[in-house]
């Protein structure tokens, strides 16, 4: 254990101590044994953001039920907390029992966003591990990742052991198991890449040619070739933690979340989400209704939210809406329903949603032009986002979030002003509405995203706009907003965006930058507040690395890419048939309706 | 019915704040099933009043909260389905009817008793700094409230100040039209006496009945 007298006379000078102190209900406590493997669970972002993460919850619970397992959370601490230890001299510790990480015998990061990723490195030096693995000893910990991330894990390769592709649920108790079997590292290394769905970076040789892309990637040893994500066989009876920890913060995500369905059929083109957590699996209303009633009977919180990436296309949405809603009002729980696609939005469902009076609706058009939204295989028309509107505000809807991305590939200046007209449009659908039937003023809030090439989408061979280009485009907007009254404007930084597309389509030789904005002081990079720019420029040139090389250049079809070893299960012949078809602006259907032989069939993840 | 609660809040559950108490409350109480009233509205939320915010790092053993029942219910069953659903480190140790008539625990609250246990300090350089405050007649203190700085007279909300073993124990004024927070009398001691560290725990909630100082929950819940 820590120095707990040291951390209480730390806690009272840091913002919002209960981040650090644990013990809150629903927390898991064990008996630790001479051979109990433990477990730190880590998340490189703030107590609040982790918390609120859907998969962590998972598979804490999963971890948690295993015999002779105890897994216990840890969060990155705030830059105040993060000084205050290092200057007293406490180690990053666990919340459950405030062991030194180092003690543990494995540590896993979630990585869900490109931009934790300086934190990952604070976290592992907070610790007092060795920042790389080839430094690392016997006696400590094995590092391993999971996340959407992992997808492309090769910026972090000098940093983590080992990396769980795909879903967790049933990997990481089998790689738990491993560990207990293997006490030396390299033993269980060389026995963790025979395990399906999981990648050891140092099994992987990688060369480059002249022009700096990759020559060649060789495994060694057992390592294969491809490594292909896991996930779980049967969603609808996997696990569901119903007794979930409830934090005493207010957190991101405060409220009971029930996951709908995986996956999403639509096809997006720049949507990586769509294309790694494919197939789409559902779970059944009534089991969705019990998970619900029990949450909130085990942890008391006064909401519940549908999580998926597309509820609207949940098959039974209606009915479900329909079955939480009796069951919820009940005992004065709301219900929130996130992230709704415009063509699913139904007006049966608009009515029932405004039973559980939620007065705001969440529409993603992405683009401005029917044109733009062929590319981008986002199937829906000018009219189908008219008529949603139109029956939302006859509902009731009085609050519209709608959500647009800029910089994707072949867009043109009217693509762009095309996102001012649909707005406008909508701002008017609203007036028509007889003065009556709706209620009070329009709140208008337009997000506008830049796009971020990602890795296995079919438009991961295409180039990122520069900022220069990206602020012209923003400031494009700016103008045009200004004809359209009370409209809430806010758009995504251009600087984050590119490096977050420097990342995601990284390779290993970016490891050394990573490390140099480290250690120039940058954390918590997707907070605005803290987020510097100028140190990550200073990082890139010191390793002489140019940030166009990875995000504003088309890459060959040919190029052997960094992610090449991992696979989604989706072909690249597939993502390289769709940026094609994206090039002739020809749509391609919801595999629900036509399978395109993606490739996971053939893989044995899609029946 | 009206109910009150007394509860601890020890351990790592003293760094969290007072809103956030509020809603472990809410959330505990779901839990419990108890027939806790819900007000009506867009937003219900339970008929729940605390007597007394407490400073975020200090422990107590006596905080105080009270409930608007549905229907009545039995003290102790009560005590026991809530103890059962609040997280550790708070703890329900009573529970006792309150008198209809009486006040809101909030507006019969006078006086808060906190004992100091000290640290890597002599206690007689404590003890004479105390009698040097309690001998002031008067200090000057600021306070932040509403984005502006205030001065007040922080002796006259110390009600006593007194030694117990190596222990000092404050009486000190939490009253609807304002209240002394701790820390200010020991950053007067720090002044006279230099650095220590100290643990705060609140030992008492007290109302005023007859010009005396009384129990809180004993004081509200007399017929
Ligand atoms: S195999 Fe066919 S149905 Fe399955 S995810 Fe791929 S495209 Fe969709």
């Amino acid at each position: 254990m820590i120095d707990i007298k040291k951390l209480e006379e730390i806690l009272p000078s840091v913002l919002k101590p209960a981040r650090y102190t644990g013990g809150e209900f629903g927390e898991v406590n064990k008996d630790i044994e001479q051979n109990t493997l433990r477990y730190a669970m880590c998340f490189p972002d703030v107590y609040e953001v982790g918390m609120s993460h859907m998969g962590s919850a998972i598979l804490y619970h999963v971890v948690n039920t295993m015999d002779g397992v105890f897994a216990e959370r840890c969060y990155c601490p705030w830059p105040d907390m993060e000084q205050a230890m290092s200057e007293n001299d406490i180690p990053l510790y666990s919340l459950e029992t405030k062991t030194p990480l180092s003690e543990f015998d494995m540590i896993g990061f979630n990585l869900s966003y490109e931009m934790c990723y300086t934190n990952v490195l604070a976290m592992i030096e907070m610790a007092r591990i060795p920042l790389h693995t080839a430094e690392r000893t016997d006696s400590m910990p094995i590092v391993i990742a999971g996340g959407g991330c992992t997808y492309n894990p090769e910026p972090l390769v000098d940093f983590i052991d080992a990396f769980v592709i795909g879903e967790g649920e049933e990997v990481l108790p089998e790689l738990i198991a491993l560990r207990k079997k293997h006490k030396t590292r390299q033993a269980f290394l060389d026995a963790a890449v025979r395990i399906e769905g999981v990648y050891v970076p140092s099994m992987y040789d990688v060369t480059y040619k002249d022009d700096n892309t990759i020559d060649e990637i060789v495994p060694k040893g057992d390592a294969p070739k491809t490594v292909t994500k896991r996930i779980v066989a049967d969603f609808e009876n996997s696990a569901f933690p119903e007794s979930p920890i409830v934090p005493y913060l207010g957190v991101v995500h405060d409220r009971v979340t029930i996951e709908l369905m995986r996956g999403c059929s639509r096809g997006c083109r720049f949507c990586q989400a769509g294309f790694v957590y494919r197939p789409v699996r559902e779970r059944s209303v009534e089991k969705l209704v019990s998970q619900a009633k029990n949450s909130i009977e085990n942890t008391g919180h006064e909401e519940v939210s549908l999580c998926s990436l597309s509820t609207g296309d949940y098959t039974d949405v209606a009915q479900l809406v329909g079955g939480l809603s009796s069951e919820l009002t009940k005992s004065g729980v709301s219900l929130a329903v996130p992230s709704l696609r415009v063509d699913s939005f139904s007006g049966e469902y608009a009515e029932q949603l405004s039973a559980v009076r939620n007065k705001n609706l969440t529409f993603a058009p992405e683009a401005g032009t029917q044109r733009m939204r062929d590319i981008i295989n986002k199937n829906i028309t000018d009219e189908d986002i008219y008529e949603a509107a139109r029956q939302a505000f006859a509902s009731g809807v009085n609050g519209v979030k709608l959500y647009f991305m800029i910089g994707l590939p072949e867009e043109t200046d009217e693509d762009i002003l095309g996102i001012v007209s649909t707005v406008a449009q909508i701002r008017k659908l609203f007036y028509e509405v007889p003065k009556e039937k709706r209620k009070g003023g329009l709140r208008l809030t337009v997000s506008v995203a830049c796009f971020v090439p990602k890795p296995h989408t079919p438009f991961q061979w295409a180039a990122q706009d520069s900022v220069e280009t990206f602020e012209v485009k923003q400031q494009a907007l700016r103008d045009g907003f200004r004809t359209v009254k009370g409209v809430r404007f806010n758009w995504h930084d251009a600087k984050t965006s590119i490096l977050e597309a420097v990342f995601a389509r990284g390779d290993r030789q970016l490891g050394a930058v990573l490390e140099t904005a480290y250690k120039k002081g940058c954390r918590f990079d997707s907070w605005k507040e803290l987020f510097s720019f100028s140190k990550w420029s200073e990082a890139f040139e010191e390793n002489g690395v140019d940030t166009a090389f990875y995000a504003q250049r088309e890459r060959e079809l040919s190029e052997t890419l960094p992610w090449e070893t991992i696979s989604s299960g989706v072909t690249k012949q597939l993502l390289a048939d769709e940026y094609e078809q994206a090039k002739d602006m020809a749509t391609t259907p919801d595999c629900r309706e036509i399978c395109t032989s993606c490739g996971l069939r053939k893989a044995g993840l899609c029946v | 019915m009206r109910i009150g609660i007394e509860f601890s809040k020890t351990g790592m559950a003293k760094y969290i704040s007072h809103l956030d108490l509020q809603r472990a409350f809410s959330r505990a109480i779901r839990r419990s099933n108890l027939p806790v009233k819900l007000s009506q509205g867009f937003n219900p939320h339970y008929v729940v009043s605390f007597a007394s915010a407490l400073a975020l790092g200090v422990a107590s053993e006596c905080e105080c909260v009270e409930m608007a029942l549905s229907e009545d219910v039995d003290t102790k069953v009560f005590l026991f389905a809530l103890s059962n659903a609040l997280p550790p480190g708070i703890e329900a140790k009573s529970a006792v009817r309150l008198n209809d008539k009486a006040p809101k625990l909030m507006a019969a609250m006078r006086e808060a008793e906190y004992t100091v246990a000290f640290s890597d300090v002599d206690i007689d350089m404590i003890n004479a700094a105390v009698c040097d405050i309690m001998g002031q007649a008067q200090i000057t203190a600021t306070k932040k409230s509403k984005g502006r700085i205030k001065e007040f007279d922080m002796r006259a909300m110390i009600v006593s100040l007194e030694s117990r073993n190596d222990a000092l124990v404050m009486r000190l004024v939490a009253a609807p039209a304002g209240s002394l927070k701790p820390d200010f009398v020991l950053d007067e001691i720090k002044k006279r006496a230099g650095e220590f560290s100290a643990s705060v725990t609140r030992t008492k909630l007290l109302a005023h009945s007859g010009g005396k100082a009384v129990d809180l929950l004993a004081a509200c819940s007399k017929i």
